[in-house]
C-alpha cells in the first residue's frame, strides 16, 4: 500500500460516522460522536479543542492504536477497521509517523538506535539501520548529536530525535500529539518550521495542539468540543508580530 | 523483527540491569550447581565403588563360620561350629548349575625369605579355583595345579608386592623362597589389583595349596574353619546361589528348623546392590533440591521480569506504536528471560564443575562430570526460566498501546 494516495490532493485519509464510547466506572463516555472527514495527502492539519473534546481519541483512531466504535475508517485506501491488529502494526511501521507530546525517547539508549528503532520491526539489518539512522539526524541539523543519550540533550533537541525517528521508514502520514507542549516558545518556533519543510516535501501532517500560534502554522484548522467536530476552516492567518 | 534483533535487544536489556539480573539468576544458579556438582561427586563415589567391587571379583560370596557363639547353650555333639573343606566339596559337588567356581580359604601370617630380603605378609591356603573365581590374572607363570593339592606340594604364588619386596625388578619364576622355614617353589606371580576400601592389600598376600599350608605350616584340625569363596555363575543367581548354598550347609550342618545359622555368607553382589540403592536414593533427594532450587529461581525471574514489563510499560507502548506486533513484544521478554536463565545456568554449569574438579584435585574425593546430567540441568533450568517469563511476556504483549503510552 506504500504509493497508495501519495498523489497530492487525492484522500488519504477518510472517516466516516465514527463514533467512540467507552465504559468508565459503569458510565458511558462517548469521546466522539458521528465524525465525518476526509484528510488529503500532502495536507497540513491542526486539530485542536479543549480537554476532554475527543481530539486525542481522534488522533488515536487515526494512528490505528484505536479503534472506532461505529463507522468506518479507511487509510490509504484500506478499510482498516477491519483489519488485524498485526496488519495494523505494519501499516504503523511503515506507512505512519508518531510524534508524542513528552519525546518518548528510549532512555540510555543512544540517539541513533533511537532513531533506528522502528526500523528494528521491519527485519532492516543493523548497519542499514544505523546509515539511514545517521541520514535521518541529519535531516534534523542533529547528526553530531547521534551518540548522546536522551538525558544529554535539551528539550527540543530530543523533540527532534523524535521526528526524526518518525521519519526514518518515510511515512506518508505523520502524527503529532501535542509536540510543542514540552517546548520553550523559541524551541517552538524552529519545530514549526521544521513541519512546514516537512509538509513541503510532501509529507501529510496531523498535529493536535491546544496552543493557537502553533495550529496557524497549519493548513487547515479542525476544533472539537465534546466529541463533535464544531468547525473545520483553512487555519487563520498569523497576526504579523513586532 | 528478526531472532537476532530481538535476541540482542534482550540481552542488552538484561545487561543495563546488572545487579537486578545478577540477583534474579541466583536460585537458577543454585540449582545448576547443585545438580552437577552432586551428580559428578555422587557417581565418583559410585565409580569407586563399582571399580572396588571389580578388582575384588563379581558375584562373589564368602561363608565362613559365625564367630563370638561360644558363649551360651551348647547345642549338643555332632553340631560343626565351622565351614569345613567337606563343605566347600560339597557346595562344588551339590549347586555346579548355581556355583561356577569354589575355593576354600585359609589364612596365616607368616615371614617370607629370599636370599637376603625378607618380608611379613599374610600367607593363603587355597585351590586353583581361587583364581578363576577372583578373575585373577598372571603376570608370570600360573597357578599350582590341583595335583599340586592333592599333593599338597611346596609350591607358592607371589602376589605382586611380595615379589616386588623380595626380587625387586628380577624374575622370580620357579626361586625358591622359604615360608616360615618351609622351602617354597614359586610358581606364579599375580598382576597388581591395587588398594581397595576393603581389607588388607590384596597385592601383599602369598598363595600356596591349602594341604601344604595346613599340613606343613600351620596344622589345622581338619573340621576348624575356613572360609568357602563362591562364585555364582551370575548376578541375577547371586541371590538363589546364597539361599542354596544356606540351605546344603544347614543340612550338612544337621540344624533343626528354627536353629540359627552356624556360618554366615557375605555376598559382595547383595553389597553392591545395597550400594545402588544407596546412590539412587541419594539422587532422588537431590533430585528433590535441585528441583526445589529451580522453582525459586524461575520464580525469581518471572518476579523481575514482571518488575521489568510494570517499569517499561511506556517503553512497550511506544514500541507498539512504532509497528512492534503482539508477538514481536512477546518474544523480547520471553527472550530476556531466556537469556536470564540461560546466562545463569552457563553459570551454575561452570562452578559446578569447577568445584567437583576441584573437589577431586584436592581431596581424596573422586569427582565423575556427567555431560548428559549436565545438559539436562541446563536444559531445565532455561525451561523453567522461559515458563517464569512466560506470564510477564503475555502480560506485556497484551498491553493496550494507548494505556502503555500514557502510563506513568
Amino acid at each position: 500500500m506504500a504509493d497508495t494516495g501519495a498523489t497530492a490532493g487525492a484522500v488519504q485519509l477518510r472517516l466516516e460516522h465514527v463514533s467512540r464510547h467507552f465504559m468508565v466506572g459503569g458510565q458511558q463516555v462517548r469521546a466522539l460522536e458521528d465524525v465525518s472527514l476526509t484528510i488529503e495527502a500532502g495536507a497540513f492539519v491542526a486539530i485542536m479543542g479543549s480537554s476532554g473534546s475527543g481530539k486525542s481519541t481522534l488522533m488515536n483512531i487515526l494512528g490505528l492504536l484505536d479503534r472506532p466504535t461505529r463507522g468506518t475508517y479507511h487509510l490509504l485506501g484500506h478499510d482498516v477497521a477491519q483489519q488485524s491488529d498485526n496488519q495494523r502494526a505494519h501499516t504503523r511501521g511503515r506507512s505512519l509517523g508518531f510524534i508524542f507530546q513528552n519525546f518518548h525517547l528510549l532512555p540510555r539508549t543512544s540517539a541513533l538506535d533511537n532513531v533506528a528503532l522502528p526500523l528494528m520491526y521491519q527485519g532492516v539489518g543493523r548497519q542499514q539501520r544505523q546509515r539511514r539512522a545517521q541520514a535521518a539526524l541529519e535531516r534534523v541539523n542533529l547528526a553530531h548529536r547521534a551518540k548522546h543519550t536522551p538525558s544529554e540533550l535539551s528539550g527540543g533537541q530530543q523533540q527532534r530525535v523524535a521526528i526524526a525517528r518518525a521519519l526514518i521508514n518515510h511515512p506518508q502520514v505523520v502524527f503529532a500529539d501535542e509536540p510543542t507542549g514540552n517546548l520553550d516558545s523559541a524551541t517552538t518556533q524552529e519545530m514549526m518550521a521544521l513541519f512546514a519543510a516537512l509538509n513541503l516535501e510532501g509529507i501529510t501532517l496531523v498535529m493536535v495542539t491546544h496552543e493557537l500560534e502553533v495550529a496557524q502554522c497549519a493548513k487547515r484548522l479542525l476544533t472539537f468540543r465534546d466529541g463533535r467536530l464544531v468547525a473545520d476552516a483553512p487555519a487563520p492567518p498569523k497576526e504579523a508580530t513586532p | 523483527m528478526t531472532f537476532w534483533m530481538a535476541w540482542g535487544t534482550a540481552l542488552s536489556m538484561v545487561l543495563r540491569n546488572r545487579l537486578r539480573s545478577a540477583l534474579a539468576m541466583v536460585g537458577i544458579v543454585i540449582a545448576v550447581v547443585a545438580v552437577v556438582g552432586t551428580v559428578a561427586v555422587g557417581q565418583g563415589a559410585q565409580a569407586r565403588v563399582a571399580q572396588d567391587m571389580a578388582t575384588l571379583g563379581q558375584n562373589l560370596m564368602f561363608i565362613s563360620a559365625v564367630s563370638g557363639q561360644k558363649g551360651g547353650t551348647r547345642t549338643g555333639a555332632g553340631t560343626g561350629t565351622a565351614v569345613t573343606l567337606a563343605d566347600v566339596d560339597a557346595i562344588a559337588r551339590e549347586l555346579p548349575h548355581l556355583a561356577q567356581h569354589v575355593a576354600p580359604m585359609v589364612r596365616a601370617s607368616g615371614q617370607v625369605v629370599f636370599s637376603h630380603n625378607n618380608w611379613a605378609t599374610t600367607l593363603v591356603g587355597t585351590t586353583p579355583g581361587y583364581f578363576a573365581a577372583r578373575g585373577w590374572a598372571f603376570d608370570e607363570g600360573q597357578s599350582f595345579s590341583d595335583e599340586d593339592v592333592a599333593q599338597a606340594r611346596k609350591r607358592c604364588v607371589l602376589g605382586a608386592n611380595v615379589h616386588k619386596q623380595l626380587f625387586g625388578a628380577k624374575p622370580s619364576l620357579l626361586k625358591t623362597v622359604r615360608v616360615r622355614g618351609m622351602m617354597c617353589q614359586v610358581v606364579g606371580v599375580l598382576e597388581p589389583k591395587g588398594a581397595t576400601g576393603f581389607g588388607p592389600d590384596q597385592d601383599d598376600m602369598l598363595f600356596m595349596p591349602i594341604t601344604t599350608l595346613n599340613r606343613r605350616i600351620v596344622p589345622l584340625k581338619q573340621n576348624l574353619g575356613v572360609t568357602a569363596m563362591v562364585k555364582a555363575v551370575s548376578g541375577d543367581l547371586a541371590a538363589t546361589t546364597e539361599e542354596e548354598v544356606g540351605k546344603l550347609l544347614r543340612q550338612r550342618h544337621r540344624l533343626a528348623p528354627g536353629q540359627a545359622d552356624d556360618f554366615s555368607i557375605f555376598n559382595l553382589s547383595e553389597l553392591q546392590k545395597s550400594a545402588e540403592r544407596q546412590a539412587r536414593t541419594l539422587s532422588l533427594l537431590l533430585s528433590g533440591v535441585a528441583g526445589i532450587s529451580l522453582m525459586v529461581g524461575a520464580i525469581g525471574i518471572a518476579n523481575v521480569m514482571l518488575v521489568a514489563v510494570t517499569e517499561r510499560t511506556r517503553e512497550i507502548g511506544l514500541r507498539m506504536a512504532l509497528g512492534a506486533r503482539s508477538q514481536d513484544i512477546l518474544v523480547q521478554f520471553l527472550l530476556e528471560a531466556l537469556s536470564l536463565s540461560l546466562l545463569g545456568a552457563l553459570l551454575g554449569l561452570t562452578m559446578g564443575s569447577a568445584g567437583a574438579w576441584a573437589l577431586s584435585r584436592w581431596t581424596t574425593w573422586p569427582a565423575v562430570l556427567n555431560p548428559q546430567a549436565s545438559l539436562w540441568a541446563v536444559a531445565a533450568a532455561v525451561l523453567a526460566g522461559v515458563g517464569a517469563g512466560l506470564y510477564p511476556a503475555r502480560r506485556a504483549a497484551r498491553l493496550d498501546p494507548i494505556t502503555a503510552l500514557r502510563y506513568d
